[in-house]
């Protein structure tokens, strides 16, 4: 394992216990660099939405590091939330404005954001994310791959320097699939720093530059993406087969997407 | 569409400022409780044109019509055991109907957004955090009421596809259902409060005001107006 401590995101040994005996994150280390992506994949129930809970400030930490930018953030959890984004596996909870539009403004309100300047950064984030046509529709009527656009919006506006993606392909279609898939390509194009939590790792595995297996709460795996996409078949992490060989980096399902 | 969830739709209800259609909802209601059976019928009839006039789907909506049925059939009961009196228990009945209608009114036209910052606003003339807590409080309530008819909804449409009979062991069955639906509810709740911490939100941060323009107080006028000389002369 290569923890970097001067990257963007440094964690090293965090243990969350949400206030019981059983500890869901133990002696978890590693590192992001800033403009990169890392895939961040276990088992249902490894604690990989706890993980990014945690590292958010939504739920409390036992112990542990967390530095950003190479400043000790770990007692700071507020200022956690408000430089880490993250956006929900359920999309129907996350999204609160009864229009797009107003969903993107819910966020620039709460941290106090001129109206001119939000504006300005509304017009920006749906232009990147193409959801400028439905700025003015009601969420709830859109489809699935659309409501994860509009939630990841909904946090773009605000500027973050970090962002979570937890189970962003869960109950998508194929075409809503390929539009998460091109949303995080297009934010790495811009220089966004990215965690994707997810256990379906041949989706977007290819457009990772590192990749982490939780098991059970430890890290089992560490690395560059391609080197370690070995060893997550050993870990329960399904990875399509070819003539029952799991398929390897460069034959990746979706990687041309 | 399940029901009390915001169309945004260009009518000329939808077009009228939040603080019109709040004081209309709120004169109806008050008047509607006692006044003579012929203002209730009226105000009733008058709500179901509006209803139709702003193409609201009633089919889509009449799934859930259960619960207000069930609310419906305790109301009036126990209204006729108690009194005796059929054309009471029919306003009774007019104006519970009419209650439902004006708040589907106000709610498919209304962004629930835009009736919190209208309330909290008018409210922190007053006292600001008193206002705008009221304005969270109103904001986050209307938040679940879709949720939870959502959540109703998939309840019923997946117990449906397993072959369920709500009119066997009722009981059971209600019990069961009703408990389903708090434990769906109180999960999306946690989550809802995850997604506005991680948002940053903060309950008493400061609300737009709506402008009111000359078009809505006219409307708020003369509405106002003729709704209190039908409640004086009928």
């Amino acid at each position: 394992m290569h923890i970097v401590k001067n990257n963007m995101l440094s964690v090293e040994n965090l243990n969350i216990s949400l206030g019981g005996n059983k500890e869901i994150v133990k002696e978890v280390s590693f590192s992001i660099a800033k403009g990169n992506t890392l895939l961040l994949c276990g088992k249902n129930g490894s604690g990989k939405s706890v993980l990014l809970r945690g590292l958010k400030g939504l739920i409390p930490i036992d112990g542990g590091s967390i530095f950003l930018d190479g400043i000790d953030l770990s007692r700071k959890p507020k200022i956690r939330n408000k430089d880490i984004a993250l956006v929900f596996q359920d999309t129907d909870t996350q999204i609160v404005g009864q229009t797009v539009y107003k969903d993107l403004m819910f966020g620039l309100n709460n941290i106090g954001i001129k109206k001119d300047e939000s504006e300005s950064r509304i017009e920006e984030v749906a232009s990147l994310l193409s959801i400028s046509s439905l700025l003015h529709k009601n969420p709830m009527n859109l489809s699935g791959g659309e409501k994860r656009r509009v939630a990841l919006g909904g946090v773009l506006v605000m500027k973050p320097r970090i962002i979570f993606l937890d189970e962003p392909f869960a109950n998508l279609d194929y075409p809503g699939i390929i539009q998460v898939i091109d949303s995080i390509v297009t934010l790495q194009k811009e220089g966004a720093t990215i965690i994707i939590a997810t256990h379906e790792i041949e989706k977007i595995a290819y457009h990772c530059d590192s990749l982490l297996i939780l098991d059970k709460g430890e890290v089992v795996a560490f690395g560059k993406t391609k080197e370690t996409l070995t060893q997550a078949e050993n870990n329960g992490i399904h990875i399509p087969t070819i003539n029952n060989k799991p398929i390897g980096f460069e034959e990746l399902t979706w990687r041309k997407m | 569409m399940n029901i009390f969830h915001y169309r945004d739709i260009d009518t000329p209800l939808h077009n009228l400022a939040p603080i019109t259609k709040i004081i209309l909802t709120l004169v109806i209601s008050s008047l509607i409780i006692k006044s003579s059976i012929i203002f209730t019928s009226s105000i009733a009839v008058t709500l179901f044109l509006l209803l139709i006039l702003i193409k609201v789907p009633l089919r889509n909506y009449a799934k859930e019509g259960i619960y207000f049925f069930f609310l419906l059939s305790v109301i009036s009961i126990s209204h006729y055991i108690s009194s005796e009196n059929i054309v009471g228990t029919i306003q009774i009945t007019l104006a519970f109907i009419s209650m439902i209608m004006v708040s589907v009114i106000l709610i498919d036209t209304t962004a629930f957004n835009d009736i919190a910052s209208t309330i909290g606003s008018f409210l922190s003339i007053i006292s600001p955090k008193l206002g705008y807590r009221i304005a969270t409080t109103i904001e986050l309530t209307l938040h679940m009421i879709p949720l939870f008819f959502d959540s109703a909804s998939e309840l019923r449409t997946a117990r449906k596809a397993r072959g369920q009979k709500m009119n066997r062991h009722v009981i059971r069955n209600v019990v069961e259902y009703v408990s389903a639906l708090f434990a769906i509810t109180f999960i999306k709740v946690e989550h809802l409060e995850l997604a506005l911490k991680a948002r940053l939100f903060d309950p008493d941060r400061e609300r737009e005001f709506i402008r009111v323009r000359k078009k809505d107080l006219f409307v708020l006028l003369v509405a106002t107006f003729l709704i209190i000389i039908l409640y004086l002369t009928l």
